[in-house]
C-alpha cells in the first residue's frame, strides 16, 4: 500500500551527503519567513484608529483573507472616532506601501467606491505584487473636509 | 522491478506502488515527474525553461553565430539552453538539437534537481550530482518508492544560495568578454540581496509563486508551502507550445505592476512641459534584464486636443520595429550591444563592449541609508506652442525586438512567420493621462 510508506524522515541510503535544513530554510510547513515583522494578525472585523485620530476604519472582510501575494479585494468601513457614526460620503483611497523595501505599488493608489452597504466601501484588483511586509493606508476624507489615514500591515507571503 | 519498467508505469500515468527506486534513464525524463508531480509538470511544460532548446530564435541565434565566428561559439549557447544534452554528449554545439531525445531538451527537472554546487556566477558554471538523488526545498522530505530526495539550500527559493543557482546560467559573458547578461548580479547589488529586516527576496520568491498544497500525489504527503515552476519572466514562445495561454497571462501579469509611472504636465501659452517619472517598483532586477541588447522597451506618450494628435513619441504599429536610442524624442529602455569602433550591433558575438539605459531597482529602504539610489527616473519634454487637452503614456515592450527577428529572416536563419508571433506588450501599471478639465492647465 502507498500509505504504508507514510511519513518517514529521510535517511541517505547510501554515500549521499544529505544537507540539513539547519539555518531556518526549507520547506517544512506552509510558512515561511519572508517579513522583519510580524505585522497584524488578520481578522475580519478588524479596526485601525486615524494616525490624526479622527476616523476609526474597520476591515470588513479581505478577500483572501490573510491578504496574500497577488490581486486582493478589500471591504472597509469608516466612522468616526469621537462618536463611532458611520462617516456617509467619505473619500476613501487605498495606498500599499513596502516600508522595508522602499516603495510602493503599481499603480500608486486605488479607488476604494463606497458601496451597496451604507458607510462600506470596497477596493477590487489590489495587487499587492510581491511577498514581504504591506502597509495598507487608507487615506480617509471625511465629506465635512477633514483627512486621516488609518493603516493595517501585513506580512503577504511569496 | 527495473527501474526502466518503473518509468514505463510512470509514463502511462500514477506513481508507483512498489519500493522501486527509478534509475538515472527514467528520472531524466520529465514526462516520468509528471506520474507524481502533474501540477508541477504542467507548469514547467509551458515554461521558458522547457521551450529553451525549441525556441526558434535561439536556433536562429545560434545558427547564424556558429556559422558568422566559423564554430568559435562551441557550447556556448547550448551550456545554458540545453544542458542536459551538452552533459550527456547529445550535442556540442546546438546545431544538431533535432536528433537530441526529448527528455534532455531544454532545462529538464533532473537538471535542476541535480545539482549539487557551482563553480562559478555564469555561463552555466554549474556541477551535476551522478547519484539518482533528487535535490529540493523540502527539509523532511517523505520517503518514497519513485527517488532519494534530499534537501539542498541550492533549490530552497528561501536562500541566497537559490539564486546563484538561477545566476549560474542568468548571468553571461561572451567569449569576446562582454557581460552580456547581468540578471543577477543587478539582483546582488539591489536591497532585494539582503537578508536582514525583511527586505530578502530571491529570484524564486518571485518567478515561483507559493502556495499550500500537496508536492507530490499519491502519497500520504503532509501540505506544504510548495511553489510554481511556470517562471514567467518577459519571454513567450512563438510556436506552438503547451499553456502557451497560460504563460502569458502569467508574464502579463508580473509586468503589469513592474513598472510605475507619474505624469505631471504645464501648459503656457508659448510651450507644454512634461515630466515623465518612470519606477522599477516590482522587479528585482534592472527593467529590462536578461536578454536586455534584444528587449524593446519604451515610452509611448501622445498629445492631442479634440481627438488630434498634435505631438507624439513612440507610438509604432505592431509590425513596425521601433527607433533607435537616439531617434529623435523616443525614451527606449535596454542595453546595446557595440564593436570595438562602438557601433551599434544586433548580435552578441559581434561585440566588444556594451551601454545600458534600464529602470535600477531598489537599492535601499529610504534615502538615508547607505547605498541609497534614487529609482525615479526622470524624462523632461517641452514643446514649443503646443497647447494640449490630453497626454496620455504607457510603457510597452517586445521581449525580441522585431528588428532583431527581421536579421534573422533575413539570412534564413528563422521562418518569417515567427515575427508575426512576437507580442508587443503593454504595462498596465505603466498608463496614466493628464486632462485640461480634470488636471488644470499646470500641475507642478
Amino acid at each position: 500500500m502507498i500509505a504504508a510508506f507514510g511519513l518517514f524522515a529521510l535517511v541517505a541510503c547510501d554515500d549521499t551527503t544529505t544537507t540539513t535544513a539547519d539555518s531556518g530554510h526549507g520547506d517544512h510547513g506552509t510558512h515561511a519567513e519572508t517579513c522583519g515583522e510580524p505585522g497584524d494578525h488578520y481578522l475580519a472585523g478588524m479596526t485601525a484608529l486615524g494616525a490624526d485620530g479622527l476616523v476609526e476604519l474597520t476591515l470588513v472582510s479581505s478577500d483572501p483573507g490573510p491578504p496574500e501575494k497577488g490581486d486582493n479585494v478589500f471591504v472597509v468601513s469608516v466612522a468616526s472616532a469621537a462618536d463611532g457614526a458611520v462617516l456617509q460620503g467619505a473619500g476613501v483611497v487605498l495606498r500599499p506601501w513596502m516600508p522595508e523595501h522602499g516603495h510602493g505599488s503599481s499603480p500608486e493608489t486605488f479607488s476604494v467606491v463606497e458601496g451597496a452597504t451604507v458607510g462600506e466601501f470596497q477596493a477590487e484588483g489590489v495587487d499587492l505584487f510581491m511577498g514581504g511586509l504591506w502597509e495598507l493606508a487608507f487615506e480617509v476624507e471625511s465629506a465635512a473636509g477633514d483627512i486621516d489615514t488609518a493603516t493595517f500591515t501585513f506580512c503577504v507571503e511569496g | 522491478m527495473s527501474g526502466l519498467v518503473t518509468w514505463a508505469l510512470l509514463a502511462l500515468g500514477g506513481c508507483p506502488a512498489e519500493d522501486t527506486t527509478l534509475d538515472r534513464e527514467a528520472l531524466m525524463d520529465p514526462v516520468t515527474c509528471a506520474g507524481c508531480h502533474p501540477a508541477h509538470y504542467a507548469e514547467w511544460s509551458g515554461s521558458m525553461h522547457a521551450y529553451a532548446s525549441a525556441d526558434p530564435v535561439f536556433l536562429a541565434m545560434n545558427a547564424r553565430g556558429q556559422r558568422e565566428t566559423g564554430g568559435e561559439l562551441g557550447d556556448f549557447c547550448v551550456s545554458c539552453h540545453a544542458p542536459l544534452a551538452l552533459r550527456e554528449g547529445s550535442t556540442t554545439d546546438g546545431l544538431d538539437l533535432d536528433d537530441v531525445p526529448a527528455e534532455q531538451q531544454g532545462i529538464t527537472c533532473f537538471f535542476c534537481h541535480s545539482i549539487d554546487g557551482l563553480d562559478g556566477d555564469h555561463n552555466a558554471q554549474i556541477s551535476l550530482a551522478d547519484d539518482n538523488v533528487l535535490r529540493g526545498s523540502i527539509s523532511d522530505p517523505v520517503e518514497n518508492p519513485a527517488h532519494h530526495s534530499v534537501y539542498s539550500p541550492l533549490q530552497d527559493r528561501n536562500t541566497p544560495e537559490s539564486s546563484a543557482m538561477c545566476g549560474a546560467c542568468h548571468d553571461i559573458v561572451t567569449p569576446g568578454g562582454v557581460f552580456l547578461e547581468r540578471t543577477f548580479q543587478e539582483w546582488s547589488d539591489s536591497l532585494y540581496a539582503h537578508e536582514e529586516d525583511g527586505r530578502f527576496q530571491t529570484c524564486g520568491r518571485c518567478h515561483m509563486d507559493g502556495r499550500n498544497d500537496l508536492a507530490a500525489e499519491g502519497f500520504d504527503v503532509p501540505e506544504r508551502r510548495i511553489h510554481s515552476h511556470a517562471f514567467p519572466g518577459v519571454d513567450l514562445a512563438l510556436t506552438e507550445f503547451p499553456e502557451r495561454e497560460t504563460q502569458a497571462e502569467l508574464v502579463q501579469d508580473a509586468l503589469d505592476t513592474s513598472v510605475r509611472t507619474d505624469l505631471q504636465v504645464c501648459v503656457t501659452p508659448q510651450d507644454t512641459v512634461i515630466e515623465l517619472t518612470l519606477e522599477n517598483v516590482a522587479a528585482g532586477h534592472m527593467w529590462p534584464s536578461g536578454a536586455a541588447h534584444n528587449r524593446r522597451a519604451w515610452v509611448e506618450l501622445v498629445a492631442s486636443r479634440d481627438g488630434l494628435v498634435l505631438w507624439s513619441t513612440g507610438v509604432y504599429a505592431d509590425d513596425e520595429p521601433i527607433g533607435d536610442f537616439d531617434d529623435g524624442d523616443l525614451v527606449r529602455f535596454g542595453d546595446r550591444v557595440l564593436d570595438d569602433q562602438g557601433h551599434d550591433v544586433h548580435f552578441s558575438w559581434e561585440g566588444t563592449s556594451y551601454a545600458s539605459k534600464l529602470l535600477t531597482p531598489p537599492t535601499a529602504a529610504s534615502p538615508v541609508e547607505p547605498g541609497w539610489t534614487d529609482t525615479h527616473h526622470l524624462e523632461s519634454f517641452r514643446i514649443d506652442g503646443l497647447d494640449p487637452d490630453l497626454i496620455t503614456v504607457r510603457v510597452l515592450i517586445r521581449a525580441v525586438g522585431l528588428d532583431v527577428l527581421q536579421e534573422l529572416v533575413a539570412s534564413g536563419d528563422l521562418e518569417a512567420q515567427v515575427v508575426a508571433e512576437q507580442p508587443t506588450l503593454e504595462l498596465a501599471g505603466s498608463i496614466r493621462s493628464w486632462s485640461l478639465d480634470v488636471d488644470g492647465p499646470c500641475t507642478f
